[in-house]
C-alpha cells in the first residue's frame, strides 16, 4: 500500500468515525458535494460534429467530501472521466482521488499534508487552483505550514509535486514561501485613520529533471537549469473606498517550449488603482508580462502544468455574442494590458435616473504585444534556442492583441420588468491569439429584458447581434474556410422560470452572415433544496470556453445533456 | 525582536536571497552540450501533423528538414519522414480547385490518424508510433525522440521495391524477423514537389511553398493494417498495386512520388523503409 492509498483509507476511516451532519461548534460538520456533466453526442455534418468517441455517453464526474472540525480537517475528492466531455486534453481522460488533505489547526499555526491549494499575490509566480469547466486542477501534493500566530504577520512554507492530470512526477517539485506583514495591526495611527497597508514578499522554486532537448540537425543537447526560482513584492494600500496595488515580480533563466528554449529572465509588474461609494466605482489597472510562463513541465504547451497565472484584464462576458471572440493571456511572448471601467447608479427619480434609478457601467480594455528587437541565432545551428532571446524595450507596445469597449445599462421600466441594454466594440487579433486569420472588429448590441409576472413567475428574452468586418488577412483566411462560422452573428433568448423550482429555456445563435448554422438549444432546470438538474438538447458550436484569461478548445457538439449537481 | 523589525529582517534575508538568484544562471557559453553521434540500428519513421493553414507548422517543416540532413547521408535514408496534414488547419483534396490554383492536401486516413492520435494543437509529431494518444511530441522533441528511436533495436527488417509500370505502382515487401511474432504492415504513398499554398509565421500566405514528403495515399486499413504472421528466418511478402491518381481534386506527379512501407504491432513501429517507383529521393 503506498502514501496515497493509506492517507485514502485513513481519512475515510476519519469520516465514518467522526461524521455527523451538525454545525455544532464541537462537533464535526460533514459537507460534500456531487457534480456530473454528461453528453450523449450525435453526428452533425454541417456544423462539423464528426468526431467519433470511444463511448456513446461522454460525462465528467466529481465527488467529493469535507470534514471539518475545531483542530482538524480532511477532504477526500473521487473524479471519474474515463470518457470526458469533447474539447479536453488527452491526458484529461482518468478516474481516482486525485485530491485527498489532512489539516491541522491549532493557535494560529495550520499544517496541511495531502493535496493543497495556495495562491501568492496575484499569483503571477504561484496560483495553484482548480477550474472544472477548462479542467484545470494544478494542486500541489505535499506539504504546506501557515503561521499566523504573530500579530500583523502571515507566514507561509510549502513544498510538493505538481498535479499535472494523472500524473504526480517525483521530478516535477514546487517549493515555496511568503510572507505578508499587516501594518495597520502595528500602527495605532493606521488603524485611527481608518487605512490598511499591507505588503508581501514571496519566494518560489521549481526544480525540474534535466530533458534532453537536442538542436535539429546537430548532436548538441542543451544545459537546462533544474531549479528555476521566482520572487515577488507587492504592496497595497486601502483608505475608505481607496484602494491603491503595486506588484513586481521576477523569474530567473527557465528555457522551455513556450519560449523557444531562451535564457532570458522573466518579469511582470501591475498596478492597481480603484475607488467605490455607494453609487459609484471606478478602476484603472496596467500591467506589464515577459516570459511569465512558469511550469513544471518544460516540454508542455496548451493549459497543463502552470504553476503561476497572470490575471486576465479584460471583461468576463456572460453573454453569448460577446463571448465568441474572448481573450487568451499570451505567457511566452508577453503582453502589455490595460483595464478601466466606471460605474455610476443615476438615483431615483432623477432626470436621467427616472422613477427607479438607472445604472450605467462603462468598461475599456486594450491589450498589446511586446516588441521583439534584435535576431538572436546560437552558433551551433542557427536557432533561437540557448540565446537570450528577443530584446522587449520596456515601454514599447507591439501589435494591438485585443479591444473591448463596452457600455451597459440597465433600469427598471417599471416595478415588475427591468431591462439591461449593452453595446460592445470589439477588435480580436486572430492570429496573435489562435495563430490563424487575421483582425476581426465587431460591434455588438445586446437587448435584455425580464418581466416578473408574480411571485411565483418570471419571464426573460435576450436578443443579440455581432456586425462584424474583417481585415485583409482575416478575409483570405475566411475565403480558405467557407465551412467555418464568421461574420455577422444572430442571438434570440427566451426563459420562463417557476422560482424557485422549474426554469425552461430556448435558444438560437444563428451566423447570418456566413454559413447559416443556427445553434439552437432547449433546456430545463429543476430546483429542489441542494439539488439541480439540467437536461438540455441541441448544438454547440466550436469556440473557445475561457475563464479568467485560460482558454479551451471545445470542438462543435450536438446531443442530449444531462447537467446534475448536490450539495450538502 | 519587535514584529516591525522582525518583518524589515525577513525582507531583507529574502531580497539578498532573490538577488542571489541570478548566480544561479547559465552563461551563454555553457548552454550546449556535445552528445555522441548516434549510429542508427534501424530506420525510423517520423510523422509530422501539418496544416497548410497553420503559422507554426513551417517550423516544424524546417526541423524535419535538419534532421533529414543529419541521417540522411551517402545515400542513406535512415530517417523517412512524412507529412500528415489533418485538422481543423488542414484544407481537404475535396476542396482542391485547380482552376483557381486552390489545392487542398488533407486526405481522409490522415484526420483518421489524427483523431487516433487525440491531436487537436499543430505541428504535432510522432516518432516510431502509429495511432497511438500517448505519443505525440511536439516538434521541439523530435531531435531527442529520433536519436532515442535510432538507437532501439529491432527484429525486424523490411525491404520494398516499387515500379511503375502505365498508371499503377507495383509495391513489392519482403520482411525478414529473427522471431516468431504476428505483425501488420502498411504501404503508403508520399508526394514531394507539390507547390500549394502555406500560411507562414509571419501570417502571411506564401501560394508557391513547396511541400515534400506529403501523405497521398494509404493502402491498408489505418487501424489494422494488413496483418502478417512472421515466422524466424522465413521471409514474409506482401504485393499490392496502387493505382496513380490523376483526378479534378488530386493529381500526383509520378516523378516525384515514393512509396513508405513500414511494419507495426499495436502502437510500435517496429522498421520501415522507402522505395522510389520514379526518380525521386527524399528531399531536405
Amino acid at each position: 500500500m503506498n502514501l496515497r492509498h493509506a492517507m485514502i483509507c485513513a481519512t475515510a476511516a476519519g469520516l465514518c468515525v467522526c461524521a455527523e451532519p451538525s454545525q455544532a461548534q464541537n462537533k464535526v460538520a460533514v459537507h460534500g458535494s456531487v457534480q456530473a456533466d454528461i453528453l450523449f453526442p450525435e453526428k452533425d455534418h454541417s456544423i462539423g460534429a464528426v468526431e467519433d468517441y470511444d463511448s456513446p455517453i461522454l460525462f465528467n464526474t466529481y465527488a467529493d467530501v469535507t470534514l471539518a472540525s475545531k483542530y482538524v480537517d480532511a477532504g477526500l475528492r473521487f473524479e471519474f472521466m474515463k470518457w470526458p466531455l469533447p474539447g479536453y486534453d488527452p491526458d484529461f481522460a482518468g478516474w481516482g482521488f486525485p485530491n485527498i488533505y489532512v489539516k491541522g489547526k491549532l493557535k494560529g499555526v495550520e499544517i496541511t499534508a495531502g493535496n493543497f491549494y495556495e495562491q501568492f499575490g496575484a499569483g503571477f509566480i504561484l496560483r495553484t487552483y482548480e477550474d472544472r469547466a477548462l479542467g484545470i486542477d494544478n494542486s500541489i501534493l505535499g506539504g504546506r505550514i501557515k503561521v499566523n500566530a504573530i500579530k500583523g504577520l502571515s507566514i507561509t512554507a510549502l513544498g510538493g509535486i505538481q498535479r499535472v492530470f494523472w500524473d504526480w512526477n517525483r521530478h516535477n517539485q514546487v517549493y515555496g514561501a511568503n510572507v505578508e506583514g499587516y501594518f495597520q495591526d502595528w500602527f495605532q495611527g493606521l488603524r485611527d485613520r481608518d487605512v490598511s497597508l499591507t505588503a508581501g514578499l514571496s519566494w518560489v522554486m521549481k526544480h525540474e529533471q534535466e530533458e534532453n532537448v537536442t538542436l535539429a540537425g546537430t548532436d548538441y543537447r542543451l544545459h537546462l537549469p533544474k531549479e528555476v526560482n521566482a520572487v515577488d513584492a507587492r504592496i497595497g494600500f486601502n483608505k475608505g473606498g481607496w484602494n491603491l496595488q503595486a506588484e513586481y515580480a521576477w523569474k530567473g533563466q527557465d528555457p522551455s517550449f513556450d519560449n523557444d528554449y531562451t535564457y532570458n529572465h522573466g518579469q511582470a509588474v501591475m498596478l492597481t488603482g480603484s475607488y467605490s461609494r455607494k453609487g459609484l466605482s471606478a478602476t484603472l489597472q496596467a500591467k506589464r508580462s515577459q516570459n511569465m510562463s512558469y511550469r513544471t513541465q518544460r516540454m508542455r504547451d496548451g493549459l497543463p502544468a502552470f504553476i503561476n497565472y497572470m490575471p486576465a484584464f479584460t471583461y468576463q462576458h456572460t453573454y453569448a455574442l460577446p463571448a465568441i471572440y474572448p481573450y487568451a493571456t499570451q505567457y511566452g511572448p508577453g503582453e502589455w494590458a490595460f483595464n478601466g471601467s466606471f460605474g455610476y447608479t443615476f438615483p431615483r427619480k432623477s432626470p436621467l435616473g427616472g422613477k427607479y434609478g438607472t445604472s450605467l457601467t462603462v468598461n475599456l480594455s486594450y491589450i498589446s504585444g511586446l516588441v521583439h528587437e534584435g535576431d538572436p541565432r546560437n552558433p551551433i545551428n542557427g536557432s533561437v534556442m540557448g540565446t537570450d532571446g528577443y530584446k522587449s524595450p520596456f515601454w514599447k507596445m507591439g501589435h494591438t492583441n485585443y479591444w473591448d469597449f463596452n457600455l451597459m445599462l440597465e433600469k427598471r421600466l417599471s416595478r415588475p420588468v427591468t431591462m439591461q441594454f449593452m453595446y460592445m466594440n470589439q477588435r480580436y487579433n486572430k492570429k496573435a491569439i489562435e495563430n490563424e486569420g487575421g483582425n476581426i472588429y465587431n460591434n455588438i448590441l445586446v437587448l435584455d429584458t425580464k418581466w416578473k409576472i408574480n411571485r411565483k413567475f418570471v419571464l426573460r428574452g435576450e436578443v443579440q447581434y455581432m456586425f462584424s468586418h474583417q481585415d485583409k488577412d482575416e478575409r483570405e483566411f475566411m475565403a480558405e474556410h467557407p465551412e467555418r462560422d464568421q461574420k455577422d452573428w444572430f442571438y434570440g433568448l427566451v426563459e420562463f422560470s417557476w422560482t424557485p423550482y422549474l426554469m425552461f429555456s430556448a435558444s438560437d445563435m444563428i451566423n447570418v452572415g456566413g454559413t447559416g448554422n443556427n445553434y439552437y438549444m432547449f433546456g430545463l432546470t429543476g430546483t429542489y433544496r441542494s439539488n439541480r438538474l439540467m437536461l438540455s438538447y441541441g448544438r454547440t458550436r466550436e469556440g473557445f470556453d475561457c475563464s479568467g484569461g485560460m482558454c479551451r478548445y471545445v470542438p462543435a457538439t450536438k446531443g442530449f445533456k444531462i447537467s446534475y449537481s448536490y450539495n450538502f | 525582536m519587535t514584529v516591525i523589525k522582525k518583518f524589515i529582517y525577513a525582507a531583507a534575508v529574502m531580497t539578498g536571497l532573490a538577488a542571489s538568484l541570478t548566480s544561479c544562471d547559465i552563461a551563454s557559453d555553457d548552454r550546449f552540450i556535445l552528445e555522441d553521434e548516434v549510429v542508427p540500428q534501424r530506420n525510423v519513421l517520423l510523422m509530422d501533423f501539418t496544416g497548410q493553414g497553420c503559422i507554426n507548422c513551417p517550423n516544424a517543416h524546417d526541423v524535419m528538414s535538419e534532421l533529414s540532413k543529419q541521417y540522411n547521408t551517402d545515400g542513406n535514408t535512415n530517417l523517412i519522414t512524412v507529412s500528415i496534414h489533418a485538422g481543423a488547419q488542414a484544407m481537404s483534396v475535396d476542396r482542391t480547385d485547380f482552376s483557381a490554383n486552390r489545392i487542398g492536401l488533407m486526405i481522409a486516413e490522415g484526420q483518421e490518424m489524427n483523431d487516433a492520435f487525440s491531436i487537436n494543437a499543430w505541428p504535432t509529431g510522432a516518432v516510431d508510433y502509429i495511432n497511438g494518444k500517448d505519443n505525440a511530441l511536439l516538434y521541439a522533441e523530435w531531435p531527442a525522440a529520433v536519436r532515442t528511436a535510432f538507437e532501439k533495436p529491432t527484429d525486424i527488417s523490411i525491404e520494398a521495391t516499387a515500379t511503375l509500370n502505365d498508371n499503377q505502382i507495383e509495391v513489392s515487401t519482403n520482411v525478414h524477423s529473427t522471431s516468431d511474432q504476428d505483425i501488420a504492415l502498411q504501404v503508403w504513398v508520399i508526394e514531394n514537389g507539390i507547390k500549394a499554398s502555406q500560411r507562414l509565421p509571419d501570417g502571411s500566405f506564401d501560394t508557391e511553398y513547396t511541400h515534400n514528403h506529403v501523405l497521398r495515399f494509404v493502402q491498408y486499413p489505418v487501424k489494422s493494417g494488413q496483418p502478417m504472421q512472421l515466422k524466424a528466418g522465413v521471409i514474409g511478402t506482401d504485393e499490392c498495386s496502387i493505382p496513380l491518381k490523376w483526378t479534378d481534386k488530386e493529381r500526383w506527379n509520378r516523378d516525384n512520388l515514393q512509396i513508405v512501407v513500414f511494419a507495426f504491432r499495436g502502437s510500435d513501429i517496429l522498421n520501415c523503409t522507402i522505395a522510389n517507383p520514379g526518380p525521386a529521393t527524399q528531399p531536405e
